[in-house]
């Protein structure tokens, strides 16, 4: 099944690359979900994930010739999101700036499907710093290992680890102090 | 702790969807499919129109340069003929002069 569906990308693919607008758009269709939902947990603003999408695809739409798979059109798309997001966010540092997230939300449930524990979460990713939350978004949303987001993102895999690991000990410690007891 | 801290951050972070309307969005930004086209079919044809220019010219080119070789192959022959024609009459005049002295 897998198989097939990425048979059929690849098809869409060259189907898009001699000049097929129709497969172009099934492309668009198959990735939107992925460009514009790491666009708007990196910029937490739906206008500006939208622009920064379609600005993705249009780049998309003049880099198709140097595209050699479906895999390959899957990378090429996380990398040009994040670094898109990253440069968006140093720009426009005040526009999305880290929120003071702790004034926003009460302290956190144990449940995980709680909307007030996922908004709270969603605050604690966008008051990361850009690069550690495009790691956080690459390891949580698209589900990467730390190499693939090492690749994507042009750094040491140690960094991205570290990364990790310091984002996930900033989330734990907030919760920690939130239900009254010590960071660990 | 951490394993349920990171099965909530993959609730937390899922990708939401832009919307059905989005991809008619991005494929009305896309360059014009016909202004590309029109400018792919007029660099063709400037480019043939130049070469077809190119190839008329340097055939007319070759036409004069044969032309004039023909000319002037036509005045050397003329003027051989008229060199002959007149050591000729040379000779005839001669001959009519040494019989009026006789």
């Amino acid at each position: 099944m897998l198989l097939q569906a990425a048979n059929n990308e690849d098809e869409d693919l060259s189907r898009a690359q001699r000049g097929d607008r129709q497969a172009f758009a099934v492309l668009v269709r198959a990735h939107q979900r992925s460009v514009y939902g790491l666009a708007l947990r990196m910029l937490s603003r739906a206008d500006l994930a939208e622009e920064l999408a379609q600005d993705v695809f249009l780049k998309l739409f003049h880099a198709l010739r140097d595209l050699t798979s479906a895999a390959h059109l899957r990378f090429w798309l996380r990398r040009v999101t994040a670094n898109l997001a990253i440069d968006r966010l140093r720009q426009d540092a005040p526009l999305t700036a880290n929120t003071p997230f702790a004034e926003y939300e009460p302290a956190a449930p144990e449940n995980h499907d709680d909307p007030m524990l996922q908004k709270k979460l969603q605050r604690l990713v966008a008051g990361l710093a850009p690069q550690a939350r495009a790691v956080v978004l690459l390891r949580y949303q698209a589900d990467l290992d730390p190499l693939d987001i090492a690749e994507v993102l042009e750094m040491p895999v140690n960094t991205v680890k570290s990364h990790l690991k310091r984002s996930l000990d900033f989330m734990r410690e907030h919760f920690a102090v939130e239900r009254g007891g010590q960071p660990s | 702790m951490t394993e349920q801290l990171e099965e909530a951050l993959r609730r937390s972070l899922r990708a939401d969807d832009p919307g059905e309307l989005f991809t008619r969005r991005v494929m009305q930004r896309l360059p014009r499919e016909n202004h590309a086209a029109a400018r792919r079919w007029l660099a063709w044809a400037t480019g043939l129109a130049a070469s077809l220019l190119l190839v008329f010219g340097i055939r007319q080119q070759v036409l004069e340069q044969r032309e004039q070789a023909a000319g002037l192959r036509a005045k050397q022959e003329l003027l051989e003929a008229l060199r002959v024609t007149s050591g000729k009459l040379d000779l005839a005049y001669q001959a009519v002069d040494k019989e009026n002295e006789t």
